[in-house]
């Protein structure tokens, strides 16, 4: 190894471990200064490196933050910085994993934070649009494939998270957490304005497959009713996702 | 290879800040130009791409980035090099400008400006990586000088020869933080002046201004204040002496709103004019 590789590697591993690490060469005999001077010097490196990835958690949890205190958030934040040290160029995508630390409401609180983030910037797509429909022969229709918006996340929740962060959203009163029968919920962006609402189960399914691109014939089979029901109901599905912008426009590739 | 930095003078211009954009576009500053984070534009979509082209669309920008980690001996980011290709293709920048340090080894990235030792072999080291990712981004890289709270003990050479001979090694341009100047001088205890007459006046491209803390006996580069009285005296050696650089004020913690840095680049124009018209 060089003196430059050791160096670095002696250099971080002391800012990721926080003391001086037994069995390996010290980074202290590479430093210039005396001992005292020393220490309190890679301090500062150790401070920054933790100071840094906290500030970076919370501005991905605000919600998560507020609703488990400061003191228990930085808990939080110190041990899984201890157990995941960051490797993306961007700091933006540091802390998707936060939620293993954590139980029930929270961990679903968590979870839904880190989707509206990835929705916020997430790829742009267009629409489609009603006029897109509208150029279609009678007999096109059950070959129209559809896409959902390249935006567009799907959660499951088994608890009241997102209730929680509709009430901190609001400055309203915390609702007390409590697990609750599963609910579907679809997020997405239309402009650049984060949507989301919740679903019945039958429309969740649909969009789940969605997700995979399928064509109108498709949607209309997997509605289990009788034909000239699942045809009515598909129309009725796909009306409504179009006038909320959910569904991506024909042709856009998909992300 | 291109010398985008090196087109025309850009003057005097601000660190781009997300809770400024809807102030920028209302248009009306005395600001010269824009210096955007490029990590924090390397997302698929969203606001902050949008934002960015609408700011793009009305001033010229100057990607600066902090996750190059040109100096670690882990392998040259390459995807992440591609990246920064494709967002300076989208928006076509004044300069691409990055840190002379390092970010992590072993496929971590600490997200902090490592120091590097001041050796021959780190000189050889670095300058090997810009060329590389020089003919990754067809164009010069701009490279800072970064704080620093510890020296390495085997240090071969000083700071400012250190950077010195990576630049005129690597071909690169220089992006010279004043503050940082300031702040290692205290830190390690050396006459700042002496850094910058070592410089290469023609590498130096640009200056940047920033507020630090004091920690103790230490200097910490905390940009979260306002430029401080004696790096505002640093800054006129600096003109002095690289009077073709642009300047760069930079808030990242602690952001007023943006007429209160606007003012405060102001001033920095203000005495980049009287340190001129004394020379002439």
């Amino acid at each position: 190894m060089t003196a430059l590789a050791a160096f670095q590697e002696a250099l971080q591993r002391r800012v990721l471990h926080g003391e001086p690490s037994r069995g390996n060469r010290p980074i202290e005999a590479d430093i210039a200064g005396r001992a005292q001077d020393v220490a309190g010097r890679l301090a500062i490196y150790e401070h920054a490196y933790r100071a840094r990835l906290t500030e970076a958690l919370t501005a991905s949890y605000p919600v998560l933050r507020k609703r488990i205190g400061r003191a228990a958030f930085e808990a939080l934040a110190a041990d899984h910085i201890a157990r995941n040290p960051p490797a993306h160029a961007s700091i933006r995508w540091y802390g998707a994993e936060l939620q293993r630390g954590l139980q029930g409401m929270h961990a679903d609180l968590a979870r839904w934070e880190w989707l509206l983030a990835e929705v916020f910037d997430a790829a742009n797509g267009a629409a489609m649009t009603e006029a897109d429909l509208a150029s279609l022969a009678p007999q096109e229709w059950p070959f129209l494939e559809l896409q959902l918006h390249r935006t567009a996340r799907t959660y499951e929740s088994t608890t009241n998270a997102v209730e929680c962060w509709r009430a901190a959203s609001a400055e309203g009163p915390p609702p007390d957490s409590r697990d609750a029968a599963p609910v579907a919920w679809v997020a997405w962006r239309q402009g650049l304005t984060v949507r989301f609402r919740s679903m019945p189960p039958q429309e969740a399914q649909a969009v789940a497959r969605l997700a995979e691109g399928i064509s109108f014939a498709e949607l209309c089979a997997g509605l289990a009713t009788s034909a000239d029901a699942a045809a009515l109901r598909a129309a009725s599905l796909l009306k409504g996702w179009i006038g909320e912008g959910l569904i991506g426009k024909p042709g856009e590739a998909v992300r | 290879m291109s010398q985008p930095a090196a087109a025309q003078p850009l003057g005097f211009g601000l660190g781009l800040r997300p809770g400024h954009y809807d102030a920028v576009l209302e248009g009306g500053h005395r600001v010269d130009w824009f210096e955007v984070t490029t990590e924090n534009y390397l997302v698929p979509g969203g606001k902050p791409l949008h934002y960015l082209e609408r700011v793009r669309a009305r001033y010229p920008l100057v990607m600066h980035g902090v996750s190059l980690s040109i100096g670690s001996t882990a392998p040259l980011d390459l995807g992440y090099l591609r990246s920064v290709r494709e967002l300076a293709r989208r928006i076509e920048p004044a300069g691409i400008s990055d840190h002379l340090c390092w970010t992590g080894v072993g496929g971590v990235n600490l997200h902090d400006l490592m120091p590097l030792p001041f050796t021959m072999e780190a000189v050889a080291h670095v300058a090997a990586r810009v060329r590389q990712a020089q003919d990754v981004l067809d164009c010069q890289l701009m490279l800072e000088n970064v704080s620093s709270y510890v020296a390495c003990a085997d240090a071969e050479m000083t700071e400012w020869e250190f950077v010195a001979q990576v630049s005129e090694a690597a071909d690169c341009l220089l992006l010279l933080d004043v503050n940082n100047v300031y702040v290692n001088s205290v830190n390690h205890g050396f006459d700042a002046r002496e850094y910058l007459r070592a410089l290469p006046v023609a590498r130096v491209r640009q200056l940047h201004l920033a507020g630090h803390s004091r920690q103790g006996g230490m200097l910490i580069d905390t940009h979260d204040a306002p430029v401080a009285e004696a790096v505002w005296r640093l800054y006129e050696r600096a003109v002095a002496r690289f009077p073709e650089a642009a300047t760069t004020l930079e808030r990242d913690d602690h952001i007023p709103p943006l007429a209160e840095l606007v003012a405060e680049l102001d001033h920095a124009r203000r005495l980049a004019a009287s340190v001129l018209e004394a020379a002439a």
